[in-house]
């Protein structure tokens, strides 16, 4: 079809001049990976919960949680000689939670009794929140074989306790299904990856930051008279504007896939369901690619575009939870973020790599990015006309 | 046999200010035509409305009978624009910005390898056809300019004041080559405020000023509306104002005009040898002193004196 080669023509400039464009690769990609790896390290050493724990119990029991604790990814543990000390340690912040282990633990595991476990932690402390899931996954680790062992005792099982417990743990072992279950799946894991946060922000913030930075290029067309010299020729606007965002959405697209790719190979990021991260990768390309389309048909000076749009990338980015989380957000800081496409690819890309969630469970985000990208598209076309012919 | 441009009527405004106020182009198939304007006269505003760059505000376009507008009309196919300023990919090779524009054109394979090839080596850059634009000199930028305007063979060249800021030597360079393709019977439209190029290269040219076209004719008939009067530069010092009054009062003396700059003004006159004593005599009265007087056959530039009042070059 010539109405597409004549398309194409646009986008094989883009994409060519692209290719001898060194500083825009290094931008496009070695810039994004840079940060993804200074903040990814950064937020690490915060992200990684310290817990403290009094193991008073001193039995096989108690001992399994501690070393389950201790064998946890991102957990530091520290152990304490008695509870004021790591209550104290717990206030100074020193540790993010402490876990005193009782001395009847072990003592009352296959009995009637029950035995208190006490977490203490700061309200209002994301890590401590984190280092709570982390013990309810230790205890639910070590509990769910004692359970097992217990009901089998109770059903009549023949040995003492603890040899049940020990055939217990062997089955747990060999299914391996039963423990994943309990609160160590995806959840967990998500919420102690560093990277896991930090890249889908980079990815969000950097894929628009570059289609904005695309902007200040199509202004430099335009200001070269190229794109206005090709409207002498058998070829639209909208064509013209077609052929260089198709230009900037593959750029965009290899930007996303390499960022994704590193993201999952270095950073060890699960990105979650694949439909549903390729369909936001593109819908996020086109709005990053229509974003520029629009600055580079509105725009006057490229200079001062070229100046500007990062900073405004980065804002934007701040306000759609590319730098801080969306749940720290203040209420009305939520709302006010709900302008910015990024808080749409966030909210997403959460429920995707830190939820498992599948492509139905993000059709809003699709539906608002994936429309907002083909105004940008048409708006782009028609300004573009009008200021290339004036009509 | 029918014009390979018509055009009628063309009216384009920019807010308040006319650009171009009416204006009727013929040009013939193998035609070079010149447009001669200064600067600002409305010659980029008429030739984009030609190139379908431009909406006009009123008037119709036919190229070779079929309509011009600012869409993807077919009539582009057979127009190719080489713009005043130039309109290339900096970061390109003389060869990737020709094969874009190529494909616009709607040119592939191997016809498209061919043009490429023909047109750098019509403009004498077939070695540095690998070389960045960026990396040309300004001489070299021009012609890779006019190389893609010429890439799908059009029916009518328009070029755009093509050898301003050029030096010399690529400007003769330049001009031959336009002259070889008229002389190929190639039609062409060339806009030029440079009386020289217009005479040079165009069978006809059309004096375009402040948007309208005052006259249009060979050179011979644009030459005869001054009539057969010899134009007389006269140079002086002193009250220049005073003494072109009196020279204005002169028998013999017609049309006179200040200019081109403040030491100078033009008469025109039926016989040259009875009216320079005349003045001469006349600028002691007057003030002032006569340091030059030179006879001049009459050109384009006194043609556009005697229609506008104004120089062609400010
Ligand atoms: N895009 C525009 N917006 C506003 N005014 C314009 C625009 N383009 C041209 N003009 C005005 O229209 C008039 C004619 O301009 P044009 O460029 O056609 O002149 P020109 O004969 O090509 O001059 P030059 O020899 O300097 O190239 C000028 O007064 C100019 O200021
Ligand atoms: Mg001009």
């Amino acid at each position: 079809m010539s109405r597409l080669r004549l398309t194409l023509a646009f986008t094989g400039v883009v994409l060519r001049r692209l290719a001898h464009d060194r500083s825009a690769l290094f931008f496009m990609l070695v810039l994004p990976v840079g940060v993804i790896v200074i903040v990814g390290s950064t937020f690490g050493g915060t992200q990684q919960v310290n817990i403290g724990v009094v193991d008073r119990s001193g039995g096989p029991v108690s001992g399994a949680i501690v070393a389950t604790l201790d064998r946890s990814d991102g957990v530091k543990l520290r152990t304490y000689d008695d509870a004021e000390e790591l209550d104290a340690a717990v206030r100074r912040r020193g540790v993010d939670a402490g876990l005193v282990l009782p001395a009847d633990l072990d003592a009352r595991i296959g009995g009637t009794e029950p035995s208190t476990l006490v977490f203490t932690a700061l309200p209002d402390n994301a890590a401590s929140a984190t280092a709570r899931t982390v013990v309810d996954g230790a205890l639910a680790a070590v509990g769910t074989p004692i359970e097992a062992a217990t009901f089998a005792r109770s059903a009549g099982a023949g040995g003492s306790f603890d040899q049940v417990l020990t055939v217990a743990r062997r089955m747990e072992g060999a299914s391996g299904a039963t423990v994943e279950k309990v609160d160590v799946g995806p959840g967990r894991k998500a919420a102690l990856s560093s990277f896991a946060l930090t890249v889908p922000q980079n990815l969000v913030l950097f894929v628009f930051i570059t289609g904005l930075a695309s902007g200040s290029a199509l202004i430099r067309l335009r200001n070269l008279g190229v794109l206005r010299r090709s409207m002498a020729m058998p070829v639209s606007a909208r064509q013209a504007v077609l052929g260089v965002g198709l230009g900037w959405f593959a750029t965009s697209l290899l930007q996303s896939l390499i960022i994704v790719v590193i993201g999952a190979v270095v950073f060890g990021v699960d990105w979650g369901d694949p439909l549903a991260a390729t369909a936001l990768v593109l819908v996020y390309s086109l709005v990053g690619a229509g974003a520029g389309l629009v600055i580079g048909v509105v725009g006057r000076d490229e200079d001062r575009t070229g100046a500007i749009t990062p900073i405004v990338g980065i804002v934007l980015g701040a306000l759609g939870g590319c730098m801080v989380p969306l749940e720290v957000f203040p209420d009305t800081m939520t709302t006010v973020a709900h302008v910015v496409p990024h808080y749409w690819a966030m909210v997403a890309w959460q429920k995707v790599v830190f939820d498992g969630a599948g492509i139905g469970s993000i059709v809003p985000s699709l539906a608002v990015l994936g429309g907002l990208g083909a105004v940008c598209v048409v708006v782009a076309g028609a300004s573009l006309r009008r200021d290339l012919v004036g009509a | 046999m029918e014009p390979v441009l018509t055009c009628e009527g063309l009216i384009r405004r920019f807010g308040s200010r006319t650009a171009v106020d009416g204006v009727d182009l013929r040009v013939e198939k193998g035609e070079t035509y010149g447009l001669l304007g200064p600067n600002g006269a409305g010659k980029t505003t008429t030739i984009s409305m030609v190139a379908g760059i431009l909406e006009p505000d009123a008037g119709s376009i036919v190229i070779a009978g079929r309509p011009m507008s600012t869409g993807p009309s077919p009539a582009k196919r057979l127009v190719g624009l080489v713009p005043q300023d130039i309109a290339l990919y900096p970061d390109l090779s003389a060869e990737e910005n020709l094969r874009f524009f190529g494909r616009l054109q709607g040119l592939r394979g191997r016809h498209l390898d061919a043009r490429v090839h023909a047109v750098l080596e019509l403009v004498g850059l077939s070695d540095r056809s690998r070389d960045r634009i960026d990396a040309y000199s300004g001489g070299m930028k021009r012609r890779v300019n006019i190389a893609a305007g010429l890439i799908h063979e059009p029916a009518l060249l328009i070029l755009d004041e093509p050898t301003v800021g050029v030096d010399p030597q690529s400007r003769n360079q330049i001009l031959e080559s336009i002259e070889a393709l008229g002389g190929a019977g190639l039609s062409v439209l060339y806009t030029t405020h440079y009386m020289e190029e217009a005479e040079r290269l165009c069978r006809r040219v059309g004096i375009i000023d402040d948007g309208r076209l005052v006259a249009e004719g060979t050179r011979r008939e644009l030459v005869a509306m001054v009539g057969e009067h010899d134009r007389v530069v006269v140079s002086a010092e002193g009250d220049l104002d005073s003494l072109a009054r009196a020279v204005k009062g002169l028998p013999g003396a017609l049309d006179l005009v200040r200019g081109p700059d403040p030491e100078h003004f033009e008469v025109t006159t039926a016989s040259a040898p009875g009216l320079l004593a005349a003045i001469v005599a006349a600028a002691p009265g007057a003030g002032a002193s006569v340091t030059g007087l030179e006879v001049r056959e009459p050109d384009l530039e006194a043609v556009f004196l005697h229609l506008t009042g104004k120089a062609l070059r400010d």
